[in-house]
């Protein structure tokens, strides 16, 4: 964590001080890692070793590998949380650190497996700022059924959720789920980030809710990272993640058919469900 | 509405307290209670207070003697042996003090520890079932602030307003010596600073009642602010001026309200000391008048003057306590609603060592204060050494039943039976030896990979072997000492989701339970990782019982048997290829994840 404060503190520094950073107008085309490499302030191994790639408007990227592969070093090196070790991160061809905080907060949508749950209304959990909720809101709130959750109770989307206070509602872990999903949703973003944001979720509203989230943004860069490998063959493209390298990348199709560390991972998931079918 | 039922009795001690009510007596037998916990403490507490404060009039007649040998017919030998005396008593008074002191601070340390304790003890008796009603979690969580924040501070007061009473005595009877009528006027000096200082606190008790809600609240979103957990969640929202606005409204809220008050305490404080002032004087002209008809001397004179001022301040300062008193008297009174929960312990003897089968018969459940039965007329029997997958849609009562089964929750309706016994009458704490948990938010200690294999089993003094055993079966593989702390921010390293898993693990095996109970363990570790976890969970329990609720329904291939939860009934029940042949809607669960994998 003191890694994290000290780079958000650099970040700020380094943001005041950079007359030239962008602040408007930001409609992110293309993301482009360049041999990026990272390692933790004071270690000697590295997280990350040589990451490039790059992906367009319009696609859809899942991140997977092991644990501790480096997968949310990625995700956080991309969102400028860490800056690489060496290497540039380019959106639209300009450098990560070239763009403002503000910048940052209207490019991103984010929903990490350890989303925050706030003791604040329904309506202030989503929106995180003091706005009303429009017309724009409503359609996804309604896709996403979280209308569903606060018509349960009288007070609606002001509803105070949590268990701080005395008149506040507590939901269950699939709703706030769902909350933390459309938090990142609900205002229009150029990249979408889900760290396993179905992982409270049973089977079917999982498929359901994780056909929305796609559908929704296909028209934006999304980056999933699951350990649920089934999901991986509805993305435009894997980066497979292993050793702190970014081994295989591509296609469902390809990597599949390549038989390599994707492949592993997949078959071992795999093989359950086909050992379960053929039980039939 | 209530429903009668097991449920009930609980939903009724908490409907006891709902109110709250301010019972003097209450408070004060709280103070008893303190008291009595340190008999020894308050009895030396109170002697150094008789000393203190008979002392007083023996250092007022001394003090008023030397002046009256120094002014009136001068005698150089008397008033110095005088003076002598009575720098001597001072000095004593002082040494008094100092011991008075340290006792004091004894004493203090005392009480709030035996506070702390009486909480936990409670705490932890409180049966597991209450925790589901928030009321009783903020009740503890009151309890544990006012002994950590108001508690702290009023214990010390209330033990220095032992010491002002006993002055104020003194005072009296010194001034009362000297000339009853100087007594008198006194009391009437003091009846303007008491009657203002009784409205002042008044107002501020009521004002904090008032207050206590925003006050929450305020605190709440300060520690949004300085959470460095949420440094990255409000950076990418960018939801740092939501917050701070919300702090600073609150803030401003506050403060609008707290100057009202304050203008008022200032304008009484005024009037106050106006009153005083033409009081004073009126007593100064009558003491003057006095000593011109020689009706009292010059050294009383001077002596009452230094009195008056004493006993101002002594009365400012007690009611001053008298109403911090009174505005904690309400989280006494909360902090007594605590204690007043009754636990429902039955009368709870059989001990299990080993059973055959747990049964449940015909049992349903509610959550109290719901009217929604979770769980609905449930017959199972679990026998042993059977590896049974629970699996069901969120909220379908997976987590509910595993908890009745280990007897967190008693059922509303109907038993559960481990063997012949009837559970609710085994010591839970013996029942729990049998079970070895391994919960989707387990524990991560920071402390040392001993300690947080070794917390699995506390009841055993477990050595250095026994726990790298648990290691190496749960194939923990890291190569790491046993005294490395498990947290960076204290010196140690930080391991992976995976390694997390493995050590929860070892800690399961290390308890060594004859049933293993997994709630949705593999949510955070990778395929392979899965996969191999409930290969190693298989070899394990072997001939033991296991128990695991999973949302993956890969894994159900290591059960032998599939229970099916819908709104909190057992929809299907069986082996996992006769549900699938089935068609039915564990079926459909299974393909619907089976299907991305094809």
């Amino acid at each position: 964590m003191t890694e994290t404060c000290d780079s958000l503190d650099n970040i700020i520094k380094k943001n005041s001080q950079d007359k030239t950073c962008i602040t408007t107008n930001i409609n992110i085309e293309k993301i482009e890692f360049k041999n990026v490499y990272f390692k933790y302030p004071k270690t000697t191994n590295f997280i990350l070793n040589n990451v490039s790639f790059i992906c367009y408007k319009g696609e859809s990227i899942a991140i997977v590998g092991e644990n501790g592969a480096g997968k949310t070093t990625l995700i956080k090196l991309l969102l400028g949380l860490y800056e690489p070790s060496s290497g540039q991160i380019l959106l639209n061809g300009i450098d990560i650190s070239n763009y403002s905080k503000e910048a940052r907060a209207v490019i991103f949508g984010v929903t990490f497996q350890d989303y925050s749950k706030y003791s604040m209304s329904i309506r202030e959990n989503i929106m995180m700022s003091d706005e009303a909720l429009d017309e724009n809101n409503s359609e996804l709130l309604k896709y996403l059924e979280i209308d569903d959750i606060a018509s349960k109770y009288n007070t609606g989307f002001e509803t105070i959720l949590g268990k701080d206070f005395g008149d506040s509602k507590e939901i269950s872990g699939g709703e706030w789920q769902r909350i933390a999903i459309s938090r990142a949703m609900v205002k229009k973003k150029s990249i979408y980030i889900f760290d396993e944001p179905t992982a409270a979720l049973d089977p079917l509203m999982e498929i359901e809710v994780f056909n929305k989230i796609i559908n929704k943004i296909n028209d934006k860069i999304s980056f999933f990272i699951t350990h649920r490998l089934g999901f991986t063959n509805k993305v435009d493209k894997i980066l497979m993640i292993k050793n702190n390298c970014l081994c295989e990348m591509g296609k469902f199709e390809e990597l599949v058919n390549m038989k390599g560390e994707f492949y592993r991972l997949y078959e071992s998931q795999r093989k359950l469900y086909i050992r379960g079918n053929n039980d039939d | 509405m209530m429903i009668n039922d097991n449920t009930r009795k609980i939903e009724e001690v908490n409907n006891n307290n709902e109110t709250i009510k301010i019972n003097i007596k209450d408070c004060l037998s709280f103070f008893l209670f303190a008291f009595k916990k340190q008999k020894y403490n308050i009895i030396i507490y109170s002697f150094f207070l008789v000393i203190t404060a008979t002392l007083i009039p023996i250092y007022t007649y001394l003090w008023k003697e030397y002046i009256d040998y120094a002014t009136i017919d001068f005698n150089f030998k008397n008033s110095i042996i005088f003076l002598i005396i009575y720098i001597g008593i001072k000095m004593l008074v002082e040494i008094f003090n100092f011991f008075y002191l340290r006792i004091l601070d004894k004493i203090n340390y005392t009480s709030w520890r035996v506070l702390d304790r009486t909480i936990n003890e409670k705490s932890c008796n409180i049966k597991y079932e209450f925790y589901e009603i928030p009321e009783i979690q903020s009740k503890i969580n009151r309890a544990w602030n006012f002994s950590h924040g108001e508690y702290v501070d009023l214990y010390q007061n209330m033990m220095y307003m032992l010491k002002i009473i006993f002055e104020i005595i003194g005072i009296f009877i010194s001034v009362f010596i000297i000339n009853p009528i100087l007594a008198l006027i006194c009391i009437v000096t003091i009846i303007p600073a008491f009657i203002t200082n009784f409205i002042k606190n008044k107002i501020s008790i009521l004002n904090n009642i008032k207050l206590t809600n925003l006050y929450t609240e305020l605190n709440y979103y300060k520690k949004i602010l300085l959470n460095q957990d949420l440094i990255k969640d409000i950076y990418l929202n960018n939801s740092f001026t939501l917050f701070e606005n919300k702090f600073n409204n609150l803030k401003k809220i506050i403060f609008n309200k707290e100057i009202v008050i304050e203008r008022k305490k200032i304008k009484l404080e005024i009037i106050e000391f106006l009153v005083r002032i033409f009081l004073l004087c009126i007593c100064l002209l009558l003491i003057g008048y006095f000593v011109s008809i020689k009706l009292i001397t010059f050294g009383s004179l001077s002596i009452t003057f230094t009195l008056i001022a004493t006993l101002i301040f002594n009365f400012t300062e007690f009611i001053e306590i008298v109403g911090l008193f009174v505005t904690t008297m309400y989280s006494i009174q909360q902090y007594n609603n605590l204690f007043k929960i009754d636990i429902l312990n039955d009368e709870i003897v059989d001990i299990i060592d080993d059973f055959e089968k747990i049964s449940f018969s015909n049992v349903s459940y509610r959550y109290p204060l719901t009217n929604k039965y979770v769980i609905k007329s449930l017959n199972l029997e679990i026998k042993k050494g059977q590896k049974i997958a629970i699996v069901g849609s969120n909220g379908s009562g997976k987590s509910t039943f595993i908890k009745l089964l280990l007897g967190l929750l008693s059922p509303s309706i109907g038993e559960i039976y481990v063997d012949s016994q009837n559970l609710k009458n085994i010591v839970k704490s013996n029942y729990w030896q049998n079970f070895s948990m391994v919960f989707q938010d387990y524990c991560k200690y920071k402390e040392t990979l001993k300690y947080n294999v070794g917390i699995g089993n506390n009841s055993k003094i477990t050595n250095d072997k026994v726990i790298l055993k648990c290691l190496m079966i749960a194939d923990f593989m890291k190569e790491i000492d046993l005294d490395t702390i498990l947290c960076k921010e204290y010196g140690g390293i930080e391991l992976s989701g995976g390694e997390w898993q493995r050590i929860a693990l070892a800690r399961a095996i290390c308890k060594n339970g004859k049933v293993y109970i997994l709630d949705e363990p593999n949510s955070a570790i990778d395929p392979i990782e899965e996969t191999k976890f409930y290969e190693k969970i298989n070899k394990i329990c072997k001939d033991d019982t296991c128990i695991f609720v999973t949302h993956r329904l890969g894994s159900v291939l290591f059960s032998d048997l599939v229970i099916f939860f819908e709104d909190g009934e057992i929809k299907e029940i069986g082996a996992h290829a006769d549900l699938v042949n089935k068609n039915g809607a564990y079926a459909k669960f299974w393909h619907c994840q089976a299907s991305q994998y094809q």
